[in-house]
């Protein structure tokens, strides 16, 4: 028989399993408080929530609609609530910043670990640590008062003008707080984080494989092209977790989106994301019924996108194996 | 000349040029605030730092007091809840490696690092500020400490798996008991990176707006109210001014982005002290 562990063993772990446990108890209580609050709109709305446009409040409650049945027009009276534009705008800003964030995180990672001396590589390192805890409201006002205006004048008014046929850009910029701003600005956040993610795989490559790579005579181009297909794995693993960072992010978005219930093909114009939308209707969302319900009901998707890219992004990472 | 090479020539060329577009924002974001906020600073003097803000109307745009306070006062004591929480977790996961619960630790705390921090602020609303029907610091506390819980979390655990296992194993033989053992060794041994863990949680906490927004809500009359009223924070003061039309709010909100990015830089700093390596 194994002998019994003694008594202060059994204090311990229990000490211990306590503070785990209530860590886990927080992110159930994350995902009840969203769902336990947005039922109520769900009852209302349904699933129509999600699927359409029209933000309209009033104190003149929404029309009961059918449950299960999405619509694309709400009822003509009454209040509406329709989170579509918001998750719009969320998706349209993260893929705009996973696009260009993409292209800074390879250029960085193949200069940092291929091209730059030692010296350099260690300050390049050090920068990219800096940009990813600047709080993100110093982005937001910058992106506000500096990057918004000068992709106005120098991006988005020129590209309008001789590319404008082209649904994209097909409206005209009005000024400087836009969806594609929150992009470009989303990109610069982001990227810090996906560098540490493709940088680390990138160094997991075992250095004979690197060494045969080169005594085949390759060039650096294609000895970098063969390296990074061997991680592509975490490659679209820092594209899912990028994603879920862009999507999720409020203070820095809010300064630069536009803030306008707003539906288009075109990224040059002022828009919500989720989290925007949270942030600015938030405090009066509780004089008018359903409302602040509707918004934890965005809330909820941004906490189930959010949690899914993040495991698949995990299980991608764990693939990268040499 | 060969086609390989001037196709791999003109691929460094882009490659160096785009990685140094990467990270020229975050010089002129730097520079652009300084440019913006040390002068409003400076005009101000002393009274910058210990005054509240003044009408929107009136000479001079007042101070920065209550946000300071506040940041202050919730970072403290976010910190004061979530140190202990997630270290003992972290000693938790350490000393019961196979313990489903360890597992479930590991990817809750992963997962947490990647929530929207709104949605924190959104769940202590409805756990606090509904119930008791008011903002206060203290909810923008307890926002804050679940924020910095998984960075804390991750980063204890980093240092305290870095403890060699012949120190832990000398220490038993010796005929420690187990809290003896942690307390008395593999908490010692690793406090460096506990401390820097520590920094960088700090730092993510102190720089964090959107949690804030629905829990301490802002408070700008008084310095500090007491931790059952609401109260301001140097992020959440700057995310509200800045948005408002009034040359005063803008001044404070542009002083105030570069008080805080001076304290973040050093924070930064302090970090990176920390990191020199431990040796054993």
């Amino acid at each position: 028989m194994a002998p019994r562990r003694p008594l202060h063993d059994i204090i311990v772990f229990y000490s211990l399993a306590l503070p785990a446990s209530l860590i886990i108890l927080i992110l159930l209580l994350l995902l009840l408080s969203q769902l336990g609050v947005a039922i109520p709109v769900f009852g209302v709305q349904g699933i129509s929530t999600y699927t359409t446009a029209v933000w309209r409040p009033s104190y003149d409650p929404p029309q009961q609609t059918i449950i299960w049945l999405p619509m694309l027009e709400p009822p003509q009276r009454g209040a509406w609530y329709g989170l579509l534009p918001a998750i719009w705008g969320t998706l349209v800003s993260a893929i705009t910043a996973i696009i260009l964030g993409l292209t800074f995180t390879i250029a960085l990672v193949v200069f940092m670990e291929e091209i730059a001396p030692r010296r350099v590589r260690e300050v390049f390192s050090t920068i990219v640590d800096l940009m990813a805890g600047l709080p993100t409201v110093l982005y937001g006002v910058w992106g506000l008062a500096f990057l918004g205006p000068l992709l106005h004048k120098y991006v988005m008014d020129p590209v309008h003008s001789y590319l404008g046929i082209i649904p994209l850009f097909s409206c005209e910029p009005l000024s400087g707080a836009t969806v594609f701003t929150a992009g470009v600005l989303l990109s610069i956040m982001i990227t810090p984080f996906m560098v540490a993610l493709v940088q680390e795989s990138y160094r997991s490559i075992p250095f004979t494989l690197k060494e045969a790579a080169w005594s085949l005579g390759m060039t650096r181009f294609e000895y970098v092209r063969l390296n990074l297909s061997m991680i592509l794995p975490s490659i679209a693993s820092a594209i899912l977790l990028g994603f879920g960072r862009a999507s999720s992010e409020t203070a820095a978005v809010t300064l630069v989106v536009g803030n306008a219930v707003n539906i288009g093909f075109c990224i040059f114009a002022p828009a919500y994301t989720i989290s925007s939308l949270i942030a600015n209707q938030f405090t009066e969302s509780q004089d008018f019924p359903y409302m602040l319900n509707a918004l934890f009901a965005g809330g909820l998707i941004l906490l189930v996108i959010g949690l899914v890219v993040n495991s698949i992004g995990i299980i991608l990472l764990r693939r990268v194996r040499f | 000349m060969d086609g390989r090479f001037l196709v791999d020539r003109v691929f460094t060329v882009i490659v160096v040029v785009v990685a140094i577009i990467a990270i020229l924002p975050v010089f002129h974001i730097i520079a652009y605030i300084t440019w913006r906020g040390l002068p409003i600073v400076i005009d101000n003097g002393l009274s910058f730092f210990t005054d509240v803000p003044a009408a929107v109307v009136a000479e001079k745009p007042g101070g920065i007091a209550p946000a300071l306070a506040g940041t202050a006062f919730m970072t403290i004591t976010a910190t004061l809840i979530a140190v202990p929480l997630a270290t003992l977790a972290a000693i938790f996961s350490v000393e019961y490696p196979n313990h489903v619960l360890t597992k479930a630790v590991r990817v809750t705390s992963r997962s947490l690092l990647e929530v929207a921090t709104i949605l924190i602020g959104m769940l202590i609303f409805v756990l606090l500020v509904l119930p008791t029907g008011r903002f206060t610091a203290l909810a923008g506390s307890l926002a804050l400490a679940i924020v910095m819980i998984p960075y804390v979390y991750t980063y204890a655990e980093l240092a305290l798996l870095s403890v060699p296992k012949t120190y832990i194993e000398a220490a038993y033989a010796l005929g420690m008991k187990k809290a003896q053992v942690i307390f008395y060794v593999t908490v010692r041994v690793a406090r460096r990176g506990l401390a820097r863990g520590i920094a960088i949680a700090v730092t993510k906490a102190m720089g964090e707006t959107a949690p804030l927004l629905f829990t301490a809500f802002g408070a700008r009359s008084v310095i500090f109210g007491g931790p059952l009223e609401p109260a301001d924070a140097l992020p959440l003061m700057v995310f509200q001014f800045i948005q408002t039309g009034y040359d005063n709010w803008r001044a404070l909100a542009w002083g105030g982005a570069f008080t805080l990015l001076v304290l973040y830089l050093s924070f930064f700093i302090l970090a990176r002290l920390l990191v020199k390596e431990v040796r054993y």
